[in-house]
């Protein structure tokens, strides 16, 4: 949401980053177009807005379904044990029974979600090498770029 | 031999502290020379007291606090102005409360208290909205631009491979070298540290470039370097094969081939074994373990030459003891 609202200084010739995102904890980045972009340039830089994108849907719907998740164990395990137990409980007990509970929480929730999980962390991994190889070849081709100029002013 | 390693370690630490004062105190001098120049020119006035030199505690403080990985926050805003922000929009809350109860009945009456009403909301509304410009200014300071700082990389390359990590693997692979039989062959000990170093490093920066999104999500992680936009992972990626290809070379020619083989498969275990299985199930525990066992055994490996089975359980209570 501040990702659209920033707007970096004209004399910036560099992408910007920002503060972690609330729902994701992710952090967006502005991304600078310079004037004179390559194909392989743009390439780069559509690559790195749409993971961010996808990235930051992800991250946003996972932590919001945790929490959720998390908020209704919470409230089951109260209830269970204010009825079951009695109100008269030590407070270190409950606490305990409380961790254990959601270590099993925990364990559910991972393995109720596991394929979703996989899914994401292979198109992460895919991504990123992706983001990376083409990186590299951004690299390469700006060294041999300016090569080639140095090369031109020389013969002149 | 038992001796060895205590004063080894010892005079490392000293040489260590000397390298870092020396550092700090040269990084002090360019940085506030005018500090100094007023110092050495109150010399002949006064008695230099110790508060003099509290601009100097202060700096080294922050110094060897940012050498130390402890990220120092700026000094927070003063208190004052977010109940300063709170207060007028609490205020005008308040306003447009008391506004909404008597205009109901003040419709019927005449037409100057809507007037009043009028500018109080607007005001109300200018105060809300220059609050509103407040935080917006506050979250485009957070805003940083993604440029590489030449003087900050040291600090940023040490914490992508995990220096103090490094420091304590380095020093299990010691303790293996040590514990060794034979005599004590200083090159190949240095070989041998020196290489587990560098492998490590180049291990911890690929597990760091693989756990970017999952980084920003855990408060322990979410101040490393590739989190931060500090440095793109081009660059993470090319320091770790800057530092995995002379450190497996450095164990394969400078010790022996089969410290070489150990640390490339240790490398391979750390980051293409145990970092995906820690998002698929808990038996990466397993594979951390051995991943801490193996520079022992590379310590032990490098100074014998050979794998003993049996001395293999030893390696591996120690490598537990240690972490």
């Amino acid at each position: 949401m501040s990702a659209s609202r920033f707007c970096p200084p004209r004399k910036s010739r560099h992408d910007w980053i920002g503060p972690p995102d609330k729902h994701s904890n992710l952090r967006p980045v502005h991304f600078y177009i310079p004037e004179h972009e390559s194909s392989l340039e743009r390439k780069l830089r559509e690559l790195r807005q749409e993971t961010q994108a996808w990235n930051q849907q992800f991250w946003a719907n996972q932590n919001l379904t945790f929490s959720k998740v998390n908020e209704k164990e919470d409230f089951i395990h109260s209830r269970l044990q204010a009825r079951g137990l009695g109100l008269g409980t030590e407070s270190g007990s409950k606490a305990a029974l409380s961790a254990e509970d959601m270590a099993d929480f925990y364990k559910e929730f991972l393995s109720k979600n596991f394929q979703k999980h996989m899914c994401y962390n292979r198109d992460w991994y895919r991504r990123n090498f992706a983001i990376t190889f083409t990186m590299g070849r951004v690299a390469l081709e700006r060294i041999w770029n300016k090569l080639r100029q140095k090369l031109k002013q020389m013969s002149h | 031999m038992a001796a060895f390693p205590h004063t080894l370690s010892s005079r490392l630490l000293t040489g260590w502290i000397g390298g870092c004062v020396w550092y700090l105190e040269r990084r002090t001098l360019l940085q506030s020379p005018h500090k100094f120049m007023h110092l050495f020119r109150n010399v002949n006035k006064q008695w230099i007291t110790f508060q003099h030199f509290n601009f100097l505690k202060r700096m080294y403080v922050t110094q060897v606090n940012t050498i130390l990985k402890q990220q120092v926050k700026p000094k927070p805003e003063p208190v004052a102005s977010p109940f300063l922000e709170k207060m007028p929009s609490s205020e005008a809350k308040a306003e447009m409360d008391e506004m909404r109860s008597p205009s109901s009945p003040s419709l019927s009456l005449s037409r100057e208290p809507s007037e009043k009403e009028l500018t109080e909301l607007e005001s109300a509304s200018v105060i809300e909205s220059s609050i509103d410009t407040d935080k917006e200014t506050k979250e485009e300071k957070q805003w940083k631009e993604m440029k590489l700082q030449l003087d900050d990389l040291p600090g940023i390359l040490a914490r992508l491979s995990k220096i103090k990590l490094t420091a304590l693997v380095v020093s299990t692979t010691s303790a293996g070298f040590a514990l060794a039989p034979g005599p004590f062959d200083w090159p190949c000990f240095l070989f041998a540290s020196l290489g587990t170093g560098l492998a490590s490093c180049a291990a911890n920066s690929i597990n760091q470039f693989f756990e970017v999104p999952f980084d920003s999500n855990m408060n322990r992680t979410k101040n490393r370097p590739l989190v931060r936009g500090q440095i793109s992972p081009l660059l993470a990626v090319s320091f770790a094969a800057c530092c995995a290809v002379p450190g497996i070379v450095l164990l394969t020619w400078g010790v022996n081939p089969l410290t070489g083989a150990l640390g490339i498969f240790n490398i391979f275990l750390y980051t293409c074994c145990y970092t995906p299985l820690k998002r698929m199930s808990i038996a990466n525990t397993w594979v951390g373990a051995v991943v801490g066992a193996i520079p022992p055994v590379m310590g032990w490996t490098a100074a014998t030459g050979s794998l003993d089975a049996g001395e293999c359980p030893p390696m591996l209570c120690l490598s537990r003891s240690v972490c």
